[in-house]
Parts: structure tokens; sequence; C-alpha cells
């Protein structure tokens, strides 16, 4: 409204300037020209220096009413005759002031009178301006008059439009609101009116409907993405095969709209399928279904699904073909009839476990091709349940033979073991005997081979208490009798027995025995065992210098440090040295003696008393073997 | 005559100068003054000469005004002769006048007598001195083209076209329109408007 006011009156003004522009040129003109016809009409007189004839002349200007003033000059610029309107007659004589030559507000021309190419005087006249200054007021009132109207008009015409543009408009905005503030893509606008606001209404509805539509696709596929999801989780669980398969039906069903849903396994040898699981049947069709088997050969349909590895899908329209109908007597199974239906192979790991089957049984409706992508994701579920169930089931049988085999195997060892023992001590007896001299005096020379018998028996003796010890461990039947016991005999025992060895290689053993060891309570025969085998290690692997046993006891625990300055275990061999058959130079073996199963066997009985063990050393710098044991044993940990 | 002139042009201009009286000029006989263009130093000489220079002029301006038919003024023709008859009562006045140019033309003053050379004149002027004659010379110079001028009594009435004579001691100018007519002259409404018309 302002802004069309100020257009109006800014080409009211340009226009109304245009003009009196023109209008000030076209008086001048005129008034140059009646200055010319003046002039014209006063040659004679001036030629013939007839002042009175001059002031007649411009006496007839008296019928001008704007004329202000009117001079005739002649040729030397003398004042020859002038007018003034009121004078009662044409003067000759010039007035007191003649023509002021710039009157102000006044509009004036000076034209030289030229008479036979000669020039014979000036005519000046000058004229007021009320003509162009009435003209300008009558504008200035015309444009007032005229921004009046149009105003009113303006503000009539307004308040119209309000009624056809404005109302709709603001309709709009307020169906935007509420669509904004509550969410709520139902919420239509009502169209007014064919126009363009029309149109706008149109536009926005039209948007809201499909906001509205895809809204609802959106929150339909975040529904299946969630039972997927669901499902999946459900598919971790501990469920049995049957469970699992329930639940991806049921989630099937929860997002297809599909009748009903069934579950076909192929059973070992790849002949029949069986009725696994089914959701959306009656209790009666159930019980018909159940666990039905049908050979592959006469499944139908369903047979050349599985055979070709492809879905297939058949609906009233493209109904089943005779020769892929089943055969009797499955065919009167009441329960499987249908015609509208798909068969989905189940495809694990690249192997065909089964089918999934999906039939609108009742509705008698096709089964939609956006479908066909869902259902297979369903029967790829499926067939993943399957696939474990039936792995699982492998794993199990065999583990459940190796268990067997292996126990079969300790046992043999256990057997063997002891049956080598028995012999064994009948040389090993003799052998002593003969040479306490029970059966007579024994030559020297008897004696030493006697004597290197006696010795390899003996270690013949060890390695099958070894193998022994190792079988029962394996087998399980190693146990540990729990009794009190006293950390300082087990060390005096140990240092009893390996005294000769350290004389014959003469290497210094020194022990250091915390004061105040607590009793401890565990196995102490194992534990001697334990502690003579690091230590008989440590002198058999030193060839000078000292071994070094500590014990002391905090939080509960013995600890206990074999150490010795031996060659020392590289880092690699550090990880070996407790496992089974293992040194850590094969050729040591050979000049060391020993079976290399002291230090696995070691290990089993401290982790048997909840117990750890292990190795410090470095190549030259030799080697500190630590164990943790619980001062307190109260239940035994078997391997 | 004059009022038909003004009226047609006039009538071509814009409706505001319409209003331009029918009557610009009432052909009054007024009193004219000294013609300056014509007479430099005029206030120094002695009346009588005074007066002559001042008709002299007037004879002058008196060409300006009044168109002569093409064959009394040929073109290509190089002057405009003034012929004074006889006596010449001028004496130099008309010297000032000689040689100007008007109407494109040289000015040429001679003086002829009665009956001689008068179809080369475009102007003769008549002094008193052929106040008896004058009858005569009128009658000699029908046929012809020529603009008559005189100062004496009856001149108009006897068939001269333009009189001088003196009122309020100023040099005033008489014209006899018919006989302007009969010497196939016209004369400018403007120099009517200036002097005392006469019809006969």
């Amino acid at each position: 409204m302002v802004t069309s006011s100020v257009t109006l009156l800014l080409a009211g003004a340009a226009y109304v300037t245009y003009d009196l522009i023109t209008f000030r040129q076209a008086m001048s003109r005129d008034l140059m020209i009646l200055a010319d016809i003046i002039g014209n009409n006063s040659t004679a007189a001036l030629a013939f220096d007839d002042q009175q004839a001059g002031a007649a002349t411009l006496a007839s200007l008296r019928a001008q009413e704007h004329i202000a003033s009117a001079c005739l000059y002649g040729k030397e610029g003398r004042l020859f005759a002038a007018y003034a309107p009121g004078e009662p007659s044409p003067r000759p004589l010039p007035p007191r002031d003649g023509c002021r030559r710039s009157d102000r507000g006044h509009l004036a021309v000076s034209r030289p009178i030229v008479f036979d190419g000669e020039p014979i005087g000036t005519i000046y006249i000058s004229s007021d301006l009320d003509e162009f200054y009435g003209r300008l007021r009558r504008y200035a009132s015309i444009g007032v008059l005229v921004i009046l109207a149009s105003s009113l008009v303006g503000w009539v015409l307004s308040v119209q439009l309000q009624r056809v543009i404005s109302r709709p408009i603001l309709h709009l905005v307020q169906a935007a609101k509420t669509v904004s503030e509550r969410t709520d893509y139902s919420v239509r606008a009502v169209k007014q009116s064919e126009d363009e606001v029309g149109l706008l209404v149109d536009g926005f509805n039209e948007m809201l409907a499909q906001i509205e539509k895809r809204d609802a696709a959106l929150t339909r596929m975040s529904n299946n993405l969630n039972q997927l999801y669901r499902l999946s989780t459900a598919m971790q669980e501990p469920l049995s095969l049957r469970d699992q398969l329930t639940r991806v039906l049921e989630a099937a069903r929860q997002v297809v709209a599909v009748d009903r849903f069934y579950i076909w396994a192929v059973l070992p040898g790849e002949t029949r399928l069986a009725a696994l699981a089914g959701a959306g049947f009656s209790e009666e069709e159930w019980k018909d279904f159940d666990r039905v088997e049908i050979p592959l050969v006469e499944a139908g349909a369903m047979g050349k699904a599985y055979g070709e590895g492809a879905p297939l899908v058949f609906t009233e329209a493209t109904p089943l073909p005779s020769e892929l109908r089943l055969r009797p007597p499955y065919s009167e199974i009441r329960a499987i009839r249908t015609k509208s239906f798909i068969v989905l192979p189940m495809i694990a790991r690249g192997r065909r476990v089964g089918l999934f089957t999906a039939d609108n049984k009742w509705s008698r409706q096709p089964i939609l091709p956006q479908t066909v992508d869902l259902l297979q994701i369903f029967a790829s579920h499926a067939a993943v349940a399957v696939e474990n169930a039936r792995l699982f089931r492998e794993i199990e049988e065999k583990g459940h033979q190796l268990e067997v085999a292996s126990k079969h195997k300790s046992q043999f060892l256990a057997n063997m073991s002891h049956e080598l023992r028995t012999p064994l001590n009948a040389i090993l007896g003799y052998t002593e005997l003969i040479l306490d001299n029970i059966y007579g005096e024994v030559s020297a020379k008897i004696r030493d081979v006697l004597e290197r018998v006696q010795k390899s028996g003996r270690h013949l003796l060890g390695l099958i208490n070894d193998v022994l010890d190792l079988s029962k461990i394996e087998a399980g039947q190693l146990t540990v009798s729990l009794n009190d016991y006293s950390f300082k005999e087990v060390v005096y025992a140990v240092v009893t027995a390996v005294e000769p060895l350290v004389a014959e290689k003469k290497l210094r053993l020194s022990v250091s025995l915390a004061p105040d060891l607590p009793v401890g309570r565990g196995d102490e025969r194992r534990i001697t065992q334990v502690l003579l085998n690091l230590v008989g290690n440590a002198i058999k692997f030193t060839d000078a210098g000292e071994i070094t046993v500590r014990v002391t006891s905090a939080n509960g625990a013995f600890l206990v440090s074999v150490a010795d300055t031996g060659p020392g275990i590289s880092e690699a061999d550090q990880q070996k040295i407790f496992e089974e058959f293992h040194q850590v130079d094969s050729s040591a073996t050979r000049t060391k003696g020993g079976t290399g199963l002291g230090l696995a066997i070691a290990k089993r009985i401290i982790e048997m008393h909840g117990g750890r063990i292990k190795v410090e050393s470095a190549p030259g710098r030799g080697s500190t073997f630590s164990v943790t044991l619980p001062t307190r044993v109260t239940v035994s940990e078997t391997s | 005559m004059a009022v038909d002139l003004l009226n047609a042009r006039i009538l071509k201009l814009s409706t505001s100068l319409r209003a331009l009286p029918a009557v610009l000029r009432l052909a009054t006989i007024t009193g004219a003054g000294v013609a300056s263009v014509a007479v430099p130093n005029a206030h120094a000489q002695s009346p009588e000469v005074r007066e002559y220079q001042i008709k002299a002029a007037f004879i002058y301006n008196f060409i300006k005004f009044v168109d002569w038919p093409r064959d009394a003024l040929p073109e290509g023709s190089e002057t405009i002769n003034i012929c004074v008859l006889r006596d010449d009562p001028f004496a130099d006045a008309l010297e000032s006048i000689k040689g100007k140019t008007v109407k494109s033309r040289r000015v040429a003053v001679r003086r002829i007598e009665p009956g001689r050379d008068l179809e080369t004149c475009q102007v003769v002027f008549i002094g008193s001195s052929e106040g008896k004659r004058l009858p005569r010379v009128i009658e000699s110079l029908q046929g012809l083209n020529v603009l008559t001028v005189g100062e004496m009594d009856r001149f108009v009435e006897l068939g001269g076209i333009i009189n001088f004579f003196v009122q309020n001691n100023r040099v005033r100018f008489e014209i006899n329109v018919n006989s302007a007519e009969r010497a196939g002259l016209k004369l400018s409404s403007q120099l009517l408007s200036l002097a005392k018309v006469v019809r006969q």
C-alpha cells in the first residue's frame, strides 16, 4: 500500500515535472513568437522613428493577460517604446525604469528586430509565471486527490483480496503449524478455491500425504529390522532347534503378511523331508502336519525346489502343474494342500539343509513378489539354525569319541608302566642282592658290570615312574592327598638326597629358609618330588658355581626359588620347557639324561595345588625357577 | 488590408495568441521623428537642412516598405534609382543615402528633366517648384511603376502617391493608396499605419 502510494507519487511527480518543463518551454517558445510578431509589426515605427506607433503596437499586448512588460529598443539600444499592463493608454515615452532585464518570477525573451537584412532594434517581452504556477497548483491538488482516491480504492481492494488470498493462506499456515506442533501428518488443509492458492493447498496436502506414506514405510522397515535383530539375538540363545525355528517363523509372521509358514529339514542321506516347525497353523492342522516325513522323490514342487536350489512360487493364476503335485498318500494330508504358496530352499554355508515354505491357504492371495526377499532372509536364518544344530551334533559326537580314545591311551600307559615296573623291580632287587654278596663273593669285574646294570635299571625306573605320573595326570588319576607338612623337612629331605651329587660335581649348595615358615597343608610327597626335580635339574645342568634354594612365605603362600649358575635358557625355550618330552637341547638328553617329563609333571603338580611355577633366565646368566605354592591347600585341583 | 495581413499571420499561432486585437493599429496621422539611422549629426544643422535630411532618410525607408512589380525592378538590376525632377531642394541631403543598399540594390540619385528618362526611375521626387506642372508630370508617369513623392498641398489629391507635410514641427506623410494601386505598387500596411491615408 505504502509502496504503491510512493510509486504513484514518484510517477506523478516525474510526469508533472516533465509536463511543467515542457510547458515552460512552450511558454518560452510562444513568448518568442509573440516577440517576433510584435517586432515585425514595429519595423515601420522604428524605421520612421514613430514612437507613438511603436507604443501602439506594444499596446496590442493588452490582450495578453500574462505579459508583465514589453519594451522596444532602437538600433543603439535606446528605449523606443514601453508597455506595462494597467497603463491606460500606450505611452510614447519610455517609463522611468524601462524594462528590467532580470525580472524575478518572470519569463523574459529578448529578440533582435531585423528588417531588410538590417538590424533595426530589439524587442523585450517579459511574462509573469502565473499560468505556470497555476498549472503547478492544479497539478498538486489533482495529485493529492488522485493519491487519496487511489488509497481509498486500494484499501477497499485489499480488504476484498484478503478474503480471496490471505484467508486461505492463513488457513494453510495454521495447518502447517498443527502438523509441526503435533507431528501429525494426517492433518489436511481444506481447499477453498481453484486458483493458485488452491494449487498451493493441493501441493501442501500432497506433500503431507507423501510424508505420511514415507513415515509409514519407515516405521514398517524399522519394525522389520527390529524383528530381524531380535531374531538374530534369539538365535544365539541355547534353545532347541525346534524352538529356534519356531521363533524364526513367528518373527516372519509379524513381518510378512502370509497365512502360514513351515520348515522342512532334509534328513541325513538327503532322501527324506521332515516337517520340523510351523507357524500360523491351527492345532488340528498341526497334529496332521507335525513330524510328517515325505521322500524327496514324492514331494513334487518341494522336491524340485530342493533339487534345483531355486525358489518356486505358485498362485491361483499360475497353478501347480500336475507333475509337481504331491504323490499319494502324502497328497491326502489336508494340512499341506494349498494353491498359493512359495517354496524356498534353505541354504547354509553352501549346503542345502531343507525347505522354507509359506502359503496363503486361507486368504488365497498370491504371495507378493516384494515379500520374496524378506522371506529369503528368514529362510537363511532358519537354514543357519538347522546347519548349526547339525554341526553341533557332529562336534559333540567327535568330542565324545576323542575323549574315549584319550582315556584308553592313558589307561594303556598306566597299565603299561605298571607292568614294566614289576619285572624291573625284580631285576633291581636281585642285582642289589648280588652286590650285597648274598649269593657269594662277587669279583670286581662283575661288580662293576652289575653296578652299571643297577644304575641303568634305576634310570629306567625313574623314566617309567615319570611316564606313569604323566599318564595318571592325563587320565585324571593323579590325586593329591592333603596332610600337614613342614617345608623345612621337605627341603632337608631334598638336600640329603642330592648332597652326593653336589659333592661329586664339586658344586656349592646353599639353602636359605625363612625362620618363621608356617605349617603347610598339601601332598608332601609330591611337593618333595617337585623340589627334588628343580634342584636335580640345577645340579644336572650346572658344571661350576652354586645352587641356591630360598624359601619364604607371604600372603598365604610359600615362595620357593631355585637358582643356579648354569648355561641359562633362551627366551623362546622358556615357553617350551614346561611342555611334555621337551629339553632345551635335544642333545642335552643324551649327555644329561632325563626324560624331559620332569618339569611338565612339576608344573601339573604345582597347579593341582593351586600354585604357579615360572622361570627367569638368560643365556650365560644362570636360571632361577620360582614356585608360588598356597600354604594351605583346601581342595585339590584336578587338571 | 493591414488587418487581413495581421490576421493571416496570427492565425498560424497558438491559441493563446489568438486574442490579439483585430485592429492592431488605427491608421492615424502621427508624427514621425528624426530617422537617426540616416541622419547623423542632425542636431548641428539648420532647420532647413535638417528637414531635407529627414526627408531623404524617409525616402530611403519608403523603398523598404514598397514592393515594385518584377518588370519595374527586374532581377539582376543593380541599382534603385531615385530621380529628382528639375529643381533639387535636397542640396547634399540625398548624398547621405546615395550608395546605400536597399532590397539588395545600390541607391542611385539622378536629376531629370520632365518627360525624359522617367522609365528608369523607381522613385521620382517632385519638388514644390513643379506645383503648376504637376498634373502633366503625373500624366507623364501614367503606366510606369514609379513611386511619386512630393511636398506640396493637394499632391496626393492630384494623383501623387506619398506627400510630405510638416505638422507640429515634425515631418509627416500622407499616402494616396489608389494612386499607389494605379502605379502597380504594393505598400506595406506598416507604412500605411504611420501615414495619413487618402483614397481618391
